[in-house]
């Protein structure tokens, strides 16, 4: 499977909201994904980052969004031919998403013990009793004190750390495959987040899960990615393994992002500055001619308004949407310019 | 029995106290002499005086209204100024086909509406959904004497299958009873599941749009389990509320009913205890409608313990 075929595979993802999909949050995304690894999606907040998880999953409202793609397999599967019912079978257990938002996630009419059975149950044929154990199992697992006795307990009566626990428990009972963690963490403290992230990699280490981590946080990213993939104004701008992305970033906004984080800029501790990107994403209907970044790319040539730029290979793995990739002469002169 | 129950529970009192009073002092707000009001145009100042007398009204507004309420709670309503007949047996007399009309409106009406409201919201913006919309205007715009005629003309003048007008007690048979009960409650389920079937549609609208419904889908759940198990025990807190509030509404439906099929109910007992001044017999039909009332919104209260466990702490 793994020679010919990645486990996830997208070509060219396209999301539209709004009548005929005219809304098109996401273009064109293309990525890889091997078992066992974890990618991370970075990009800035409406860069269509949950739009393109939710995609994976099949999970827009029905008939709210138009999802098409050249190519969206998961483990050997289509999943674009999927029905409703097929993706059913698989959501829950190949695939699993933590949600971005813990605190309306979870059913407040529901105990916590109901609705993680449930998620074991809805896959695999367990008594009550079993299922119990197993979910006892699992919430010890992501830490959560006194589990047993929260078992009967509703949402609302749990923290806002406890509860994303509990959707990251309720993802991960059945062992799922692809794990799509959207921003798991940034509720959550940074003890706590440094413990989920941990269980994500045991997890990880001991079913081969793939992991696709969606986080504004490069620490994070520095600390879990394989491969990173960074989305700008609805499209991956750049793709590439973690060492790449930050030793090498090569288009405009990946290094304006990187820059944005004093600590990640390449050999240049030194100076100690953060530097924000100027400006803002442009909305989808305002897109500007050529790169999309144009307008706040530190690097733009003349050329750049007038070419939407292709993918271009700068390494072996290494891609980027940039007609200018930024090599190193061309960085450091930049850099001489903002500080004069 | 938890903090929420009991509280609610006491609070009944000080409301029944507050009614009591309101419906005491009812006689005494009008302008003039109540016990010339009661007796009438034609009355002579003698009939007037034993008026007075026999309701107390020579006394001190105090002591009246002591006496008023030690009565009230023996259950003694006092008697109809007309037919001297005690008022608590003139209600009980009445109160049978009133309850049967509105107990089976409410069944009626709750088992359609929300099925429909639910199926509506699942297919919000399809033709059914549409459809509902429509019948909700139609259901709520249409007066009740409109819909209960062409009803009765359809259905008992032209098909003879049903009774005209009149009802049949329980004590005739359970048979006899609900179908003379049929078209005056389907009359008045059309205003009432108009009500349930729209607020149901926007709750349950709103509860699919919820997070916590995504989650469910990200589980696996199919869309059965989704409406039955995560969607429906969402939407018991408004829907009861709804059902709850408007039971006062359904009361007032239940007046015009019984006049348009001739049913010996609770509303013409009302009706004809205002056009001909019978104090005491409105004030015992007041006091009685409130009193359901009370109940309905109490237990409509204690059902949210029953829908959200964030009540019951
Ligand atoms: N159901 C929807 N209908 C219309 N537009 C939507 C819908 N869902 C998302 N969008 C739009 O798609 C864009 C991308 O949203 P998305 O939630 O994917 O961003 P994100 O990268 O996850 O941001 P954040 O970091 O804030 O979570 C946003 O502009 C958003 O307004
Ligand atoms: S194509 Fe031009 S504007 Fe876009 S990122 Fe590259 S250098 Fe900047
Ligand atoms: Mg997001």
């Amino acid at each position: 499977m793994t020679a010919q075929q990645p486990f996830l595979s997208l070509r060219n993802l396209s999301v539209g909201f709004g009548p005929q999909g005219a809304i098109r949050a996401v273009r064109d995304v293309s990525f890889d994904l091997e078992a066992g690894k974890t990618l991370c999606l970075v990009g800035e907040s409406g860069s269509g980052k949950s739009v393109t998880a939710t995609s994976i999953m099949g999970l827009h409202k029905p008939g709210s969004a138009v999802v098409t793609a050249d190519r969206l397999r998961l483990d050997g599967r289509d999943l674009l031919s999927c029905d409703e019912a097929q993706l059913s079978g698989l959501r829950g257990s190949l695939m699993a998403m933590i949600f971005q938002d813990p605190m309306s996630s979870l059913n407040p009419a529901l105990t916590i013990g109901f609705q993680l059975r449930e998620a074991l149950q809805l896959h695999e044929k367990v008594s009550r009793k079993a299922a119990d154990a197993r979910v006892l199992e699992i919430l010890q697992w992501v830490r959560i004190p006194d589990a047993a006795r929260r078992m009967n307990a509703y949402p609302h009566q749990l923290s806002g750390g406890m509860r994303q626990r509990i959707m990251i428990a309720m993802a991960l009972i059945c062992r799922p495959r692809l794990l799509i963690a959207d921003e798991p963490t940034t509720a959550l403290d940074v003890t706590v987040q440094a413990q989920i992230l941990w269980l994500l990699s045991e997890l990880q280490r001991e079913f081969g899960t793939a992991i696709i981590f969606i986080t504004h946080d490069l620490g994070v990213v520095a600390e879990i990615a394989d491969d990173v993939a960074v989305m700008y104004a609805g499209t991956l701008v750049e793709r590439g393994s973690v060492h790449d992305i930050f030793e090498r970033p090569s288009h405009g906004y990946t290094a304006g992002l990187l820059r944005a984080t004093a600590e990640f800029v390449p050999g240049e501790e030194s100076l100690g500055r953060l530097e924000e990107i100027p400006g803002n994403v442009p909305s989808f209907s305002m897109l500007p001619k050529g790169c999309s970044f144009v307008d706040r790319c530190r690097f733009a040539a003349p050329s750049c308004h007038e070419r939407t730029p292709d993918w271009r290979q700068v390494a072996e793995g290494h891609d980027t949407r940039c007609d200018q990739p930024i090599d190193d002469a061309r960085a450091a002169s930049a850099l001489r310019e903002t500080m004069i | 029995m938890s903090n929420f129950v009991v509280r609610r529970l006491l609070s009944v009192i000080p409301i029944a106290l507050i009614v009591l009073v309101t419906v005491f002092l009812l006689l005494h707000i009008g302008p003039g002499d109540p016990a010339a009001l009661i007796a009438g145009e034609n009355a002579t100042p003698a009939q007037i005086e034993q008026i007075r007398e026999r309701l107390f009204l020579d006394r001190p507004l105090l002591e009246q209204l002591f006496l008023y309420l030690s009565h009230v709670v023996q259950l003694d309503l006092g008697q109809s100024v007309y037919s001297g007949l005690p008022v608590l047996s003139l209600i009980a007399q009445r109160i049978e086909p009133t309850a049967v009309l509105a107990v089976s409106t409410l069944l009626l009406s709750v088992l359609i509406a929300v099925p429909m409201g639910v199926w509506a919201a699942w297919r919000a913006g399809s033709t059914v959904d549409t459809a509902l919309i429509v019948a909700s205007v139609l259901g709520f715009s249409v007066p009740v004497f409109v819909i209960g005629y062409v009803l009765v003309d359809v259905f008992a003048l032209r098909a003879g299958w049903l009774p005209v007008q009149g009802y049949k007690p329980l004590s005739s048979g359970l048979w006899n009873c609900f179908r003379s009960i049929i078209l005056p409650s389907v009359t008045l389920s059309f205003l009432f599941s108009a009500l349930v079937a729209r607020i149901t549609r926007a709750t349950m609208i709103e509860v699919l749009a919820e997070d916590y419904i995504r989650t469910a889908r990200a589980k696996g759940a199919g869309n059965r389990r989704i409406l039955v198990v995560h969607a429906l025990k969402n939407i018991g807190v408004p829907v009861v509320t709804v059902v709850g509030t408007s039971f006062a509404a359904l009361l007032g439906g239940v007046v015009i009913t019984e006049s348009v099929f001739n049913i010996p109910g609770m509303g013409r007992l009302t009706v004809d205890a205002i056009l001909t001044r019978d104090y005491p017999v409105v004030q015992g039909v007041l006091i009685v409608f409130s009193f359901v009332l009370i109940t309905v919104n109490l237990l409509v209260d204690l059902s949210y313990a029953l829908f959200d466990p964030r009540v019951r702490q």
